[in-house]
């Protein structure tokens, strides 16, 4: 019986999620044309609401190719390891709707799940035997690593406040007005830029790079193939968005309020702000930025924080 | 436990169905060389995709995997902090992360951070 409803539980996250994928690309392309003084998508229904649905059919039912020497079962496999690892990182989220799985070390959950997005990059950069795209996961695969070792070193920051590896326990231990925000200013700034770093998104989508490389390690996926990376990379987004109000702005995991919805809006806004605001940065800059000052950063508030609980 | 498993499972086999119903609305019986071939701005690819790559990439991977189980053997700390271990705790982590700091600054010294020399 537990069973039973965990499944319908899972299937309308699912489902859900799918939807505010859709929907999340349509405010990006909404806020886009906004910033750029043109008006977006407003024709299809009522002001181009169905836009994203529309998309989803339309990518869907294109024609699937078969590239030549391509290696066929991971070309095929990746785009659905993508998804999958992407809806298996939402298992930690759990709303009154969906209770069906509590986890207590979800913070150590979330970093194990999220440095497996590197295999599906670079199986489906390889396997698709393009030049263009083996350049594009290479360099995303570089940069989602570096990424990784400042992410990891930011959490542990927040984790030595809150002495806690549960999301919602962190959550809680924040108090009501001071969030963890907040106590850690730069740990936050640079805690968004990681974050901006490790999903791809644009002012360090060298892996992209449009003026190069056309699309980077997707280059070669069309239709619904291309439709399920698109999906990872969105949900991604959006749990990262989700993780961020928990961790830093007292946002809470088990409970849907204004308050929640309302922070969880505003960093996913940021998120395509940013990308309407800055140009691309080069790449060595991107690789010296976590290297050389990220690094060196967490390692020193790592070891100002320990020594605070002494106090 | 189960229940986590079963959303697992539950995830893999969703994506799967679907990936299933993408190949069963978008496959063409028809196919052509033009059509087949990878993207290359137009042009019939040349060489071999299987490019050589700059060895920056596998140093930078080198050093991430030390970092890496670097940081990982770092996490039980705060286990060890909440169970008021603080002095052995404080001792060990700083001892450890100074010697993060120094293999971080020698590897600066060396060159093997900085892209372009």
């Amino acid at each position: 019986m537990m069973m039973i409803s965990t499944l319908i539980k899972s299937l309308t996250l699912f489902l859900c999620l799918a939807l505010s994928v859709g929907f999340y690309t349509l405010v990006e392309r909404k806020v886009l044309s906004y910033a750029q003084l043109r008006k977006g998508p407003n024709k299809a229904g009522f002001l181009g609401i169905p836009q994203p649905l529309a998309d989803a059919m339309k990518l869907f039912t294109k024609e699937t190719t078969k590239i030549q020497k391509s290696m066929f079962i991971l070309y095929n496999i990746s785009p659905v390891l993508a998804t999958s690892i992407m809806f298996i990182t939402w298992m930690l989220y759990n709303t009154p709707a969906n209770q069906n799985t509590i986890i207590k070390l979800s913070i150590m959950l979330f970093i194990v799940i999220s440095s497996l997005n590197v295999y599906t990059i670079m199986l489906s950069g390889w396997a698709s035997n393009s030049k263009y795209a083996l350049l594009g996961a290479i360099r995303a695969v570089a940069q989602t690593i570096s990424y990784e070792i400042s992410m990891a070193l930011l959490i542990m920051s927040i984790l030595l406040i809150s002495l806690n590896f549960n999301m919602e326990k962190t959550s809680i231990s924040q108090m009501p007005t001071l969030w963890m925000m907040f106590i850690l200013p730069l740990i936050f700034s640079a805690w968004m830029i990681t974050m901006l770093a490790e999903t791809n998104r644009s002012p360090f989508d060298l892996a992209e790079g449009e003026s190069e490389l056309v699309s980077g390690f997707n280059i070669e996926y069309g239709s619904g193939e291309f439709a399920l990376l698109f999906i990872a990379e969105y949900g991604s987004i959006l749990f990262v968005t989700v993780l961020t109000a928990t961790l830093m702005l007292k946002g809470s995991f088990n409970t849907i309020n204004l308050t929640q919805m309302v922070k969880i809006m505003t960093l996913a806004f940021t998120f395509l702000w940013v990308r309407a605001t800055f140009p691309r940065m080069r790449y060595d800059a991107l690789m010296s930025l976590t290297w050389k000052t990220f690094l060196t950063l967490t390692i020193c508030s790592v070891t100002m924080l320990i020594t605070h609980n002494n106090i | 436990m189960m229940l986590s498993m079963t959303h697992m499972v539950c995830a893999i086999t969703f994506t799967s169905l679907l990936f299933l119903v993408i190949q069963m609305l978008g496959s063409s019986p028809y196919s052509s060389r033009n059509k087949n071939t990878p993207f290359e701005c137009g042009f019939d690819p040349k060489d071999s995709a299987r490019l050589p790559f700059s060895m920056r990439f596998f140093l930078l991977a080198v050093i991430f995997l030390i970092f890496d189980i670097e940081v990982a053997l770092l996490f039980p700390l705060i286990l060890s902090l909440k169970m008021k271990m603080i002095k052995s705790s404080i001792l060990t982590s700083s001892l450890f992360l100074i010697i993060l700091m120094l293999g971080l600054i020698h590897e600066w010294k060396e060159g093997s951070l900085s892209w372009i020399k």
